[in-house]
Formats: C-alpha cells, structure tokens, sequence
C-alpha cells in the first residue's frame, strides 16, 4: 500500500532527489576547485569597496556579485572557498567518527557480552555530551582550530556509528553463511571483513550522508561561537558571526553565507533521506 | 416488517488496491442476519470473513480497499448509502465488534473504566459518576470476577479472557441490535474458549442479541449459531442451518472442510487436509474458485461461476455439481 | 525496573564522570594551568599558593580528586574577569536559561505535535508533505542563522518584537522560536513514525468500531500510544535545546548561563567557564533522570 501511494506522489517529489543530487555534486565540485573558480582571493581586503550591496540590489556590481564584507572582501569568493572548509571538516569527522564507530560496533555487534555493553554504555555517554559545550573548553585550553571541530563532531559521530553497525552485525550474524564461515575455520576478524562488512556498507553510506548535513551545522555553529575554524579563514559560520554588528546596514554578509549552509545541508539530507529509502529501509528509525 | 431480516448483505463487493494491482477480494456475496439470531460466517484465513466484517461497519482500511457495489441494509437503511456522521452513529450503538486478539484490542493507556465510558457517553448521554454502576452491571453480564477490581485495572493488568469480555462488555455498553464477533476465540485458551462461546450464545438467547460469528473453527459454529455462511475465495459458497452444514453438507469445499475437522467419532488418521492452496486475491477470477482443488470439477467449473442455486429452504449452494433437479 | 533504573543512574555518572575528567585533562595538559585558572596580573605568592592547594607537582589523579571534591562543594574557583566565585556567576544566569529552554520546548511541542500527528493521520496527503518537509527544513536551518532572519524581519523591518535582551515576555518569542525550531523536526519525524505504527493497531480500530469520531481516535486515543517514544526522548531533547541555547542567547543577546559560557571563551575566563560546562552537563543529567521517573505517568505499564 505505501508503493501505491509512493506512486501517487506528485512530480516534484521524485524530481527533488535528483535537484538535491546535483546541488551535492556542485558543492563537492566546488570545494575541490575553489581556488579555480572564485573571482577574488577570499581574504583580500578593499577597504574603498567594504560593505558593497549584492548585484541585484542598487549600488551592486559585477565585480562582487554578492557584495563584499566590512573589509571589502568578496564575498561569493569567501562562500566558494567556505565549502572547501565545511566538506572538508564534514569528511575528516566522518573518517574519524566512521572509522572508530565501526570498528567499536563491529567488535560489539560480534562479541557480544560485556564487551558489547561498556562499548554501548560509553556510546550512549557521548551520545548524551554536550559537544558545545567541551567545543568551547577545547577552544579556551588547546585553541580553536580544524582539528578540534573534526575531533568534537568525531566524538558524537562514532557513538551513532557504532550504534548502527552493531545492529546490523547482530542481526547479520545469525544467518547461515556466517555460522558456514565459522564452521570452515575462518577467525573472528576474517569474518567480521570479509563476510559482515560488506553487509554493512549500504548502511553506511546511508548514514554518512545524512551526517554530513549534521556535522556541517554544528560546525558553523561552533565557527559562529568562535570555538570552531579560527579567522580569518572563510568560514560560513563565521561569515555570519562576522555579519551579526552590520546586519541593519549590510545584512547580505550574514545572510548569503547562511543560505549557502541551507541549499548543501538541505541538499544532503534529501539525498540521504532518498538513498536510505531505496539502499536501507530498516534504517527509516535512525 | 418485524420479520424482515435485520441485516441483510446483497452481493457486496470490495476490492484490494496492491502494489500489484487491484484484487478482488470480496466477490459479490449475499446473506442475511434475522433479529436475535446467531449466523456464523466461516472459511479459512483469505477467504475475505474478516474484510467482510470490517467492511459491514465501513471500516475497511482506505485506500488499500474499497467497497465498489452492492447493499448493506440494516434494519431498512442501505449502510452505504449513509454519510460519515449518520454511519457512526450506527457504530457502537445498533452494530458493534468484537475483535480477534483481545491482546491488541484494548488501549493500553486507557483504564477499562475509560473505554467503557466513553460508549456510555457517547450513545447512552450517560457521563460522570452514572457511568460505574452501568460499567459494573456490564462487567458483571459478561461474568467477569470482582467488577470494581477490573473497572480500574489497565488492560496489560488482565488476562487474555478476562479482556476478550472486557471488549465484549465495550462491544454491549452501547446497546447493539447487532454483534459482529470476529475470530473473538482464536487468541484464547481452549477452556477459556468454551467459556466465552457458552457466554455469547446465552446474551443471544436472553438478551435478543443477533450476532455474526466470523470463524475458520468448525466446533465454535456447531456450539452458537442457528446458520453458517461457508465462504471461499471471497464468495459465499453454501449457506444452511447449522444441523444441516454437520449432517448433509452440500458443497464440496464444506464437505472437504468437515473431514478436515477432527471428530470423537473418527479416528485421527482418516482426518483429511484438503489439498492445494486457497486462491490468491489477485488472481484472475474465472470459473469456480474451488476448482483447482476440488475432486468433482468440470470443465465448466473451471471456465464459468456457478450460480447460488436454492436446495431446500434456507439452504443455498454455488455449485455446478450440485444444481437442484 | 531495578535494573533499568540502575543502568539509569550509572549512565548519568558516567556521563559527568566523562565531561568531569574531559574538561579536567584538558585544563591540565593544554600549556600552563595556572595561566589558565589564575588572572595574568596574579602575584607569584597567589600562584605559588594555587599550585601547592592543587599539588600541580603531584600525579594526575591526586589533582583531579583535589579538583571534583571542590568542585561537588561549590568550588571553581574565582572569575578571572570579574573575580567573583565562578559559582556565583554560573548560579546567578542559570534561571534565565532553563526559563528559555523551557519555553522553547512548549514552543517545539506545540509546534511539532498538531504538524506530526496531521502527518500521520492523513498520511500521503498535503498535511503529510508538508510535516515532512518541515522535519527536512528544520534539519537544515542553523539556528543562528534563522535567528538572524528573524531578527531581520521582527525586529528591524517590522518592528514588532525586541531583537534582543530579556525584559517582557516579547523578548521570549524570538529566542524561544528558533530554540524550539532547533527540535521540531526530530519530534516530528519521531511522532509520524510512532502515530503510524500506534494508528494501524487493533484498539485503533476497536475505537473507530465503538463509532468514535475521526478526531477522538486520532488526538485521543493514538496520541496518547503514539507520544510514549516522545517522552522517552523529552530529556535528550531538553539537551539538545539546552546546547542550542548557547548559540540562540549569544544571537539574541540573552544573559543566560549560554551566553556567559560564550563570554567566558572570547575572555579566556576558565573556571568559569569549566563550571558552566559541569553545571550545563549536570542539568542535561538530571533532566534525563527526571523524565525517565515520570515515564509512568504516560504508561501505566511502567507504573510500579
């Protein structure tokens, strides 16, 4: 029944995905040519062109097609180079948090016992900590930096890792062609690579890409608070901090970034949400 | 107009939209229930009962189905023809139901008190404090231990038969004329089962209650109803009083179905299972729907339906091998 | 029961065990502590007198006993800023966050609730689309950006509500919109979900047999099954909202313990801002735990 309303289901929403999918392949594009494409050097200052309206308003230009900043830096370059540093940071977290989340949830999902419940007890605690929070310490003590955004974002992504993986190896465990790996002789890691993981993988994804949104909120989030990529780095988030004192006269500086956050995360959750309902139905309650 | 049956179903058909297309899973059947009389509809799960039930009440799920003709008049009035509000208005108060697993039937955040007041209030005005003593005379008409005790309790706090006459007792608080029991004994225990069915059978005689009893158990028909209904592959292929379904069985389905029944009087090796599948809903119907398992069938059964043909009084059958004379 | 609530009890220590230890290490490995604790203009006496209280030259774990014992009596230390307990600081903001927090909840649940229910309950129809489209939505705001548009719109074009600072109940509505935005969409999701799998159930379908109308089944009946996950996630949502609140009281200027951990970062003031954190994860605990007690008054199958 829900294939026969999934059938019914107007144009734009079988169109969307493929909207979204684009706008994912851009951003991606984007961040790896950015130094290509971007009109202007992110964080050259022209303090005569500083606080320049956008083109479609009065007094905007070609030259700076989104207005230029409180230092006259462009700001359509600033966001073309932002995505390099949001993507960015999104995949050293997802590499980080993926690796050791799988890994802990292999092991949890296979062992089982008590192994298996200090590796969910510990997932819970840090799904439960205020990554903020430990952000803003991490920035007073070490410093703030890329690094320290991809360890927090890591810290909260491997307990969601792990959580998945393990319910996917428990249920994955019992069927026959593992019990028939075991009886052949195969050890625990050979199964757990060559037998379970490759079952795991469309999870994976599914679930990596609806983390990237996540993790580039929060990241322009601990950027906005100061706790996150430092300046004067072109950060979304921070071009939005840095636009907050001029919103009344030059609200574009803040606004345009944010919309650039919106079209991606927004973009990669629609990706995400269609990949998980055509790779992993089982997936819908995460 | 008194003697006029008080429901009567005049080929209903409802179809199932699928993934795969649309099946038929209701075909056209016709019956009738008389006041305070206990029909039993029975055949085996697919067979369409328990979608005919729901189907009676308008509760089929939408869109997954859909009742595309027939009639349904109770009591003079075509069901069908009625508008969402007039409809409700006869459920729970002249047509009520009681559902198969009892386990699922009961909210399990409401406590008993709640679900049967809400009937109270909603067709009987009686709100408030006027509720209880009504509650307990219900719980007590369905011979439930210590009423007050079970008023309060929540149902995860009852036994599997104490909440099938807990829905029972719902199913009565708005006074029915009508009482749609379905597969009610399926989810029970075999003494609690008996029980309950000894129940029912005395609210039909005492209380004037006219009840359709939806089952796949023989035993249960032959213990509460006055007629049966044999239905298969969404059609209703032999109907009669019950003596006559256990002594003279007249279609070949209900034939194979009662030496399938177990008996005091034969020996278990000679129970026969009838052989072959029941039809899919979304096969194409051509010919009789028993056909493919039945030993008597013709060519002309597998080509072309049979029409219901009268025996005897009250008794009909949809059979080519069985055309009166 | 007993052992959930045990395994309860022990997830919430273990919890403030963690951020303890985290915040702890990291003010004592990262460079010198007693730059970090004590104000730049300190004496060498007050230095010298703070590394012998906290025995820098002794093992690790001896300090951190130092340290979690003053902190369970109160002690963080003084402000490097204003020089007052950091205690103080903290406990002086502390109601003006949870009010905000708060509201911004009933916010989210007025909110979400009416949007998740129509979703379900009218499933694959416009209501649907649109509920699942605000959950994708919602997911995909900043907060702090849509507090900006907000603040943009109200606040400087239409000049309807204050765009910063508490006061009256006006200064209440921005904040306690985006707060409640930043959680909306996950109990929408959650409750179109739940109401889905509650509205295909039996007792769903005995109540509609009873001849109750659409909206009782729906709003009575189903809501009350169907909002049993959503309790269970009413504390981890009170988290989520309180670390949202950091961000939304530093856009909307709000004094709360969010803003002042906020400031407590641009000044470099560490115990104050180690005390908020603590108190911050302590109150996310604690809230957890209480929600987990009042489970029952939503399931009576729970109550002992």
């Amino acid at each position: 029944m829900s294939a026969a309303t999934g059938a019914l289901a107007p144009a734009s929403r079988r169109h969307l995905p493929w909207v979204a999918l684009i706008i994912v392949a851009a951003s991606v594009l984007i961040a790896v040519t950015a130094g290509l494409i971007a009109p202007h050097d992110p964080e050259a200052i022209d303090p005569i062109n500083a606080e320049l309206p956008p083109v479609f308003l009065d007094g905007g230009a070609w030259t700076y097609p989104l207005g230029t900043d409180r230092l006259g830096r462009d700001v359509l370059s600033r966001i073309l180079f932002g995505a390099r540093l949001s993507l960015g940071v999104a995949a050293v977290a997802l590499l980080i948090g993926g690796l050791v989340g799988t890994a802990l949830g292999v092991i949890a999902g296979y062992r089982g016992g008590w192994v298996d419940a200090l590796i969910m007890r510990l997932a819970d605690t840090f799904l439960a900590f205020p990554s903020v929070l430990i952000a803003l310490v991490l920035a007073v003590t070490v410093g703030p930096s890329f690094w320290v955004v991809a360890l927090v974002l890591g810290l909260v992504l491997w307990a969601r890792f792990a959580r998945l993986v393990r319910g996917e190896v428990l249920a994955w465990k019992v069927r026959d062609f593992i019990a028939l790996a075991r009886v052949a002789g195969a050890r625990g890691p050979y199964i757990a690579i060559h037998h379970l993981l490759p079952n795991v993988v469309n999870s994976l994804v599914v679930l990596c890409t609806l983390q990237v949104g996540w993790a580039i909120v929060v990241e322009a989030s601990l950027t906005f608070l100061g706790a996150g990529i430092p300046p004067p780095a072109p950060t979304w988030g921070g071009m939005v901090a840095e636009g907050l004192d001029f919103i009344e006269t030059a609200w574009w500086i803040s606004v345009m970034p944010g919309v650039a956050i919106l079209l991606v995360v927004f973009a990669f959750n629609v990706v995400g949400d269609w990949l998980r309902d055509r790779l992993d139905p089982q997936l819908r309650a995460v | 107009m008194t003697d006029a049956p008080l429901l009567e179903v005049r080929d209903l058909t409802v179809d199932v939209i699928g993934e795969r297309g649309v099946g038929r899973a209701v075909d056209g059947i016709s019956f009738a229930v008389n006041r305070s009389e206990a029909v039993g509809l029975i055949g085996e799960s697919g067979s369409g009962k328990s979608l005919t039930c729901l189907s009676l009440m308008r509760l089929n799920q939408a869109p997954g189905t859909a009742i595309t003709g027939g009639v349904i008049e109770f009591d003079g009035q075509d069901l069908l023809r009625l508008d969402a509000d007039a409809m409700r208005a006869y459920r729970g108060r002249r047509i009520a139901m009681v559902l198969q697993d009892p386990m699922a039937a009961l909210n399990p955040v409401l406590s008993v008190r709640d679900q049967i007041g809400e009937v109270l209030a909603l067709h009987r005005g009686v709100r408030g404090a006027a509720q209880e003593p009504i509650a307990l005379d219900l719980l007590q008409l369905l011979r439930v231990p210590d009423p007050p005790r079970v008023l309060r309790s929540y149902p995860h706090q009852l036994s599997g038969g104490m909440r099938q006459r807990v829905v029972s007792a719902i199913a009565l608080a708005g006074g029915p004329d009508l009482l749609i029991a379905d597969e009610p004994t399926t989810a029970l225990d075999v003494t609690v089962q008996a029980a309950y069915l000894r129940l029912l059978r005395h609210l039909q005689q005492e209380k004037g209650l006219a009840i359709l009893f939806v089952t796949h158990d023989l035993g249960a028909i032959a213990r509460i109803c006055d007629r049966v209904a044999v239905m298969y592959g969404g059609r209703i292929v032999e109907v009669t009083d019950v003596a006559t379904i256990f002594r003279a069985p007249q279609h070949p389905y209900t034939q194979a179905l009662l030496r399938s029944l177990p008996d005091v009087d034969r020996r278990p090796e000679r129970l026969e299972p009838i052989p072959g599948q029941p039809p899919s809903v979304l096969a194409p119907r051509v010919g009789c729907p028993f056909a493919p398992r039945c030993g008597e069938a013709t060519d002309l059964c597998r080509t072309e339906a049979p029409p219901e043909t009268l025996l005897a009084a009250e008794h009909t059958v949809r059979c080519w091998a069985r055309q009166a004379t | 029961m007993v052992s959930a609530i045990a395994s309860r009890l022990l997830q919430a220590f273990l919890t403030l065990l963690l951020t303890s230890v985290v915040v702890f290490v990291l003010a004592r490995t990262s460079g010198n502590p007693v730059d970090l604790v004590l104000p730049a203009e300190a004496t060498p006496a007050e230095r010298q007198a703070f590394i012998e209280r906290n025995g820098f030259d002794r093992p690790l774990p001896v300090q951190y006993a130092v340290f979690i014992t003053g902190a369970l009596q109160g002690d963080f230390g003084i402000s490097i800023r204003t020089r007052q307990p950091a205690v103080d600081l903290v406990m002086q903001r502390l109601p003006r966050t949870l009010a905000l927090a708060t509201v911004g909840l009933l916010v989210a649940l007025a909110i979400s609730v009416p949007v998740g229910v129509m979703a379900a309950a009218y499933r694959g129809s416009g209501w649907d689309r649109f509920g699942q489209s605000f959950a994708l939505l919602g997911q995909s705001v900043p907060a702090f950006w849509l507090g900006i548009i907000l603040i943009l719109v109200f606040s400087i074009h239409l000049k309807w509500l204050p765009s910063s600072g508490v006061g009256g109940w006006r200064n209440y509505v921005l904040p306690a919109i985006v707060l409640g935005w930043s959680i909306s969409a996950g109990i929408v999701r959650l409750l179109r979900s739940s109401m889905l799998d509650v509205l295909g159930t039996e007792f769903v379908k005995l109540a509609r047999a009873k001849g109750l109308s659409e909206r009782r089944v729906v709003w009575k009946h189903a809501l009350r099954n169907a909002l049993i996950p959503v309790v269970t996630f009413i504390g981890f949502m009170y988290g989520v909202i309180i670390a949202s609140a950091v961000v939304v009281e530093v856009v909307f200027g709000w004094p709360g313990l969010g803003y002042l951990a906020y400031e407590s970062t641009l000044w470099r003031d560490f115990p104050v801002l180690q005390c908020a954190v603590l108190v911050y994860t302590a109150i996310i605990v604690g809230i957890n735990l209480l929600v987990d007690a009042c489970y029952g008054l939503i399931d009576p199958r729970v109550r002992v």
